[in-house]
């Protein structure tokens, strides 16, 4: 555990080894392309990868691999093998294409359900439920925190009658739900699991899958409650009580395609992905499970950007890295521990406002990317006018068809990893490895994930990242189409957003109060106290949870037993770059 | 708006606009600090200094908590540094203490060093005046992260707490060289953290030096070394505890308004260097300097000149 | 020192609500420091009341929003007011984000100075308020 990972790849040397092409690419620079640019010169100074900003080299040869130390079967090795570069399937997508995945959730617990009975109508098997940012806060919708909130960014959620509602689908079709809500994520699952009871739905016959993504929240994207030390042991206590009780379903997923909105770059990505993910699987080992027991249950997602060949490489390296970790930092030794699960998307950072046509060229050219980087089990791709209002239906249509289109016309599936072998994505994957692995490195030797977090390293790397991108937009080294580049002068933008009458939120604020009119609250006061209890005492939270959320005691109650005990983390944790 | 006398009578919006005039050296800053100086000299300026990364701010908040528990009316004054290029700052000190925001009885106040070394800003000092006028009961004065030559706010406080924290090795060095002989109270914040016995051991031997030196030590008071962790609130109530004993010991012995007095003297001999200085530089006589350039004249003799024309300048 | 004696533009960010996206505000701060702005930042999930408050704490001469949720056709105007009210109604009120079109009338009737939208260049931000501070020190002078 203590070694280095970096130092334990054999070939990790940094030793270039000569070779036979060196001389021939110098003879050829001399005699082919020195002259050649010397009468045409290059468009530009410098050529470098658009995130990583690493330099292009014109060509790449075997050279290139040689002095990385590339060895085929360390390195790439086959298909559905260690170290799973090509893939973590046998076959590609030969025997079956990725799954073809898309996104809903707004409003009460009744529309959420009518737009789900929508969505499985149109023959969607799974379905994924936001919720607004009070709950996800761990506010009730009549919390003046909350004002103005309630509903807007996904379904609002205050207590079990509003699952209840939310849950009057058709669960014969439903097969497979993901939930996010990751600061409150004890009390959500109790919730669901309780909901489902009430429906009589059998668990064994039906996937939940929390995200329970907590560290990402504290590095970038700041819906959290507590110190980070408690959101770990929230984390950990959901993990724990899935592999339990419900092994069929899945407990985590580190959304690494959070990490690129905030500009990580594919190295920052997979590094503080897979720290991330080390910081999970310590404390579920320390509950007494093994590393093969643990490991198959953990899943990423990741998304491409433009760049073509990083995004690509990143998929690829990701694989890569999991495995090497798996294996010399865990000794795991059952090949599903190894085999990274990855759900892969377009992602809408690329999108532009402007020109908003534009982007079903750059989504067709990611999703084309996630294919060709080996998709994952899923692939979702966002909509087009995205920036513009909710999804249209046209819009929906079109990514769905996007899809297909990469599947069934570009021939990029029929053969597996296609591009393995090319010199220039196989050099950049190597460095990408060795670039992750260093970083990580350095993140086990400030103490993990955690103290990253805890000291602001993410956020500061991070608040760089986006500083030193956006500057180079605003001073045209990236060039980006309609907006630093062949912009139209007099382009009308329309930004619609969502709009909900605000009745909603009164509606809502109403029933959470009619509620608690109502309810035993005798029963609340003991069970929330039981939860405050579990909380300090340090057993699993998941039973006390379980207990009050079936007392009808509401999220925010929960929530706010949990806060008198753990206390509240500074509203500022992604602002370490400040 | 009459700003001295709404300060006086505690108007934020007042106090707020005469630290910006004092900070940005609009003269009415001064105007107002000469109507409002009489009114001063009442509350406890209390430092709080350490390295970068020692949890200052979080402490800071955590301090204002129990002194308000303790039914204190708390004025803050959150230093971060400006861009030695831009003269621009991001001051984020009180994103930490943002639940103290909408408490009429907490006036926090974040001010850039523009270019000022030291750990201090240039108008720290005014902005003490006006909280002080403006009837907090005590100011915290939060310092940027420091190293051992940025010690002004020993100068400026009654009371010096400097933060340390484990696992910053040469920072310790640092805080030792010249943090150690200046403190009254030494807190080692984030005590939670490994490394924390090896930091304590640490502090205590340098305390134990420093007692047996004689300049520094004193019959009055020898400085406590504290554990808090800030963030989970613990150790708190025990700094503030020994804040209030050093308070008490400088007013039984005389200290704590000889200290006031001092700094006074101290300020209003900075300022008139600090106007000289100007003024020199301003009536330097450019051909002196050129020599100097063209080493035909040595610095020593261009100095001598220089201030001589500069008096005689005066005179006429 | 070229800038120490000079009056330096002090502006406040703050994000208003639970919405949390930092990257917007995280850029536009660095851009408006290296502009030789002094960038007060209060934090995330601030609600009218205490941006108000720290606005006037601080004396800045401009308060920025910035706002991606969908809150802001409620909090904003509370804001303007809330400063109104304090007798603060001088400083300037910038807002950034996903702000539609159609809005944009009624912020202004409410009190928002000028509007920003998503993915708007950091030097026009920065020319906008340097044209403004300009126009400030002159009317002060």
């Amino acid at each position: 555990m203590n070694n280095k990972v970096s130092r334990l790849n054999p070939k990790n040397t940094g030793q270039a080894t000569t070779s036979e092409f060196d001389e021939e690419v110098a003879r050829w620079e001399s005699e082919t392309r020195g002259p050649y640019v010397a009468a045409h010169p290059e468009r530009r100074e410098e050529f470098l990868t658009q995130a990583l900003k690493w330099p292009i080299n014109p060509l790449y040869t075997p050279a290139d691999l040689e002095a990385l130390g590339f060895d085929y079967k360390e390195d790439v090795g086959f298909p559905g093998e260690y170290p799973y570069t090509r893939g973590t399937g046998p076959n590609g997508h030969r025997s079956g294409f990725w799954t073809m995945t898309q996104v809903t959730g707004f409003g009460s617990g009744q529309s959420w359900s009518k737009r789900a009975r929508y969505m499985l109508d149109q023959g969607l098997s799974g379905l994924i439920l936001e919720y607004d940012l009070a709950t996800t806060n761990g506010y009730d919708s009549d919390d003046p925190m909350v004002e103005g909130e309630v509903g807007r960014a996904g379904m609002a959620l205050d207590s079990l009658e509003d699952l209840e509602e939310a849950f009057d689908l058709p669960f014969d079709q439903l097969k497979y739900l993901m939930s996010v809500c990751n600061a409150p994520q004890p009390v959500n699952l109790a919730m669901i699991i309780a909901a489902l009871e009430k429906k009589g739905v059998d668990p064994k016959d039906f996937v939940l899958h929390i995200v329970n993504g907590i560290l990402i929240e504290y590095t970038c994207v700041g819906r959290y409650i507590y110190p980070p030390e408690h959101g770990l042991r929230l984390a950990t206590d959901c993990i724990e009580y899935i592999i339990n009780n419900h092994p069929n379903w899945a407990p985590i997923s580190i959304i690494s395609a959070q990490l690129q909105p905030a500009k990580a770059n594919p190295v920052q990505e997979i590094a503080f992905s897979l720290a991330i993910a080390c910081a999970y699987i310590d404390a579920t080992l320390e509950r007494g499970f093994d590393i093969d027991t643990v490991a198959p249950y953990f899943h990423f997602v990741v998304n491409v950007d433009m760049d073509f060949f990083e995004g690509i490489c990143k998929l690829r390296a990701f694989r890569k890295c999991w495995a090497r970790l798996m294996r010399d930092r865990y000794g795991a030794t059952k090949p599903e521990a190894m085999k990274i699960r990855m759900m892969t998307s377009p992602t809408t950072t690329a999108l532009t406002l402007q020109q908003p046509l534009n982007n079903i060229g750059r989504l067709a050219i990611m999703a084309t990317a996630c294919s060709l980087g080996g998709a994952g089990e899923n692939m979702t791709t966002p909509l087009h006018d995205e920036a513009h209002s909710l999804p249209a239906e046209e819009a929906i249509r079109v990514g769905a068809a996007l899809q297909h289109i990469v599947a069934h016309e570009t021939g990029v599936a029929e053969t597996i990893d296609p591009l393995a072998g090319s010199y220039y994505v196989e050099s950049l994957t190597k460095q990408m490895e060795n670039a992750a692995f260093e970083e990580m490195d350095k993140i086990f030797d400030m103490g993990g994930a955690l103290k990253a977090i805890e000291t602001g390293y993410f956020q500061r790397a991070l608040g760089r990242e986006q500083y030193e991108r956006n500057r180079d937009i605003e001073e045209g080294r990236r060039l980006w189409v309609g907006v630093n580049h062949l912009k139209l002068d007099e382009e009308k933008r329309e930004i619609s957003i969502f709009r909900l009458n605000d009745d909603m939120e009164s509606e809502q604020v109403a029933k959470v109060r009619d509620l608690r009119a109502r309810r035993d609250q005798a029963l609340v006061d003991s069970t929330l106290e039981q939860v405050r209890e579990a909380a300090r005492n340090g057993s699993n939270m998941m039973e006390s949870c379980l207990a009050a959320v079936k007392a009808y005691a509401t999220h925010g109650e929960i929530c706010y037993a949990m806060r008198d005990v753990f206390g509240e983390y500074g509203s500022d944790s992604q602002l370490g770059g400040i | 708006m009459d700003v001295a006398k709404e300060l006086l009578s505690g108007t934020i919006l007042a106090g707020a606009r005469a630290i910006r005039w004092l900070d940005d050296g609009d003269p009415r800053g001064a105007r107002t600090l000469a109507e409002i100086f009489p009114h001063t000299g009442n509350a406890h300026i209390i430092g709080i200094t350490g390295p970068p990364g020692a949890g200052k701010s979080t402490l800071v908040n955590a301090l204002i908590s129990e002194q308000r528990r303790r039914g204190r009316r708390v004025g803050v004054i959150a230093i971060d540094p400006s861009s030695p290029f831009t003269g621009g700052a991001i001051l984020g000190d009180r994103v930490r203490m943002g639940k103290h925001t909408l408490d009429p009885d907490v006036f926090i106040r974040s001010i850039g060093t523009r270019g000022q070394a030291g750990g201090l800003a240039r108008s720290t000092h005014d902005a003490c005046l006006i909280l002080d006028a403006m009837g907090y009961d005590l100011v915290l004065v939060e310092t940027v992260g420091v190293g051992q030559d940025e010690i002004d706010v020993v100068a400026l406080a009654h009371t010096t707490v400097i933060v340390g924290v484990p696992g910053l090795g040469d920072e310790i060095q640092a805080v030792k060289a010249g943090l150690m002989e200046a403190g009254d109270l030494f807190v080692i914040n984030k005590a939670d953290r490994d490394g924390y016995e090896d930091t304590y051991r640490q502090f205590e031997l340098m305390l134990h030096l420093r007692a047996e030196s004689k300049a520094l030590s004193s019959d009055d008071w020898s400085p406590p070394l504290l554990r808090a962790v800030a963030v989970k609130d613990e150790g708190i109530a025990e700094i503030v505890d020994a804040i209030d004993q050093h308070k008490a010991m400088l007013q039984n012995t005389g200290e704590f308004g000889l200290r006031s007095a001092q700094r006074e003297r101290e300020q209003a001999l900075t300022l008139t260097c600090t106007e000289i200085m100007r003024s020199i530089r301003q009536s330097a006589d450019p051909a002196i300097l050129s020599a100097v350039e063209k080493r035909e004249i040595d610095p020593y003799s261009a100095s001598q000149l220089l201030i001589k024309n500069w008096q005689e300048g005066r005179g006429t | 020192m070229s800038n120490a004696h000079q009056r330096p533009l002090r502006i406040l960010l703050a994000k208003l609500g639970m919405d949390t996206h930092t990257v917007g505000i995280t850029i536009i701060a660095h851009a408006l420091r290296e502009a030789g702005m002094e960038v007060i930042f209060t934090g995330l999930k601030q609600t009218p009341e205490m941006v108000a408050a720290a606005a006037i704490q601080e004396d800045v001469d401009v308060v920025g929003i910035s706002t991606l949720s969908a809150g802001h056709t409620r909090n904003l105007p509370k804001l303007a007011r809330l400063l109104r009210e304090a007798g603060a109604g001088d400083k300037l009120l910038l807002a950034g984000g996903v702000i539609p079109e159609e809005d944009r009338p009624l912020l202004e009737e409410a009190g928002v100075d000028r509007t920003f939208t998503m993915g708007s260049d950091t030097r026009d931000i920065v020319a906008y308020l340097n044209e403004w501070w300009v126009q400030q020190l002159a009317a002060d002078a």
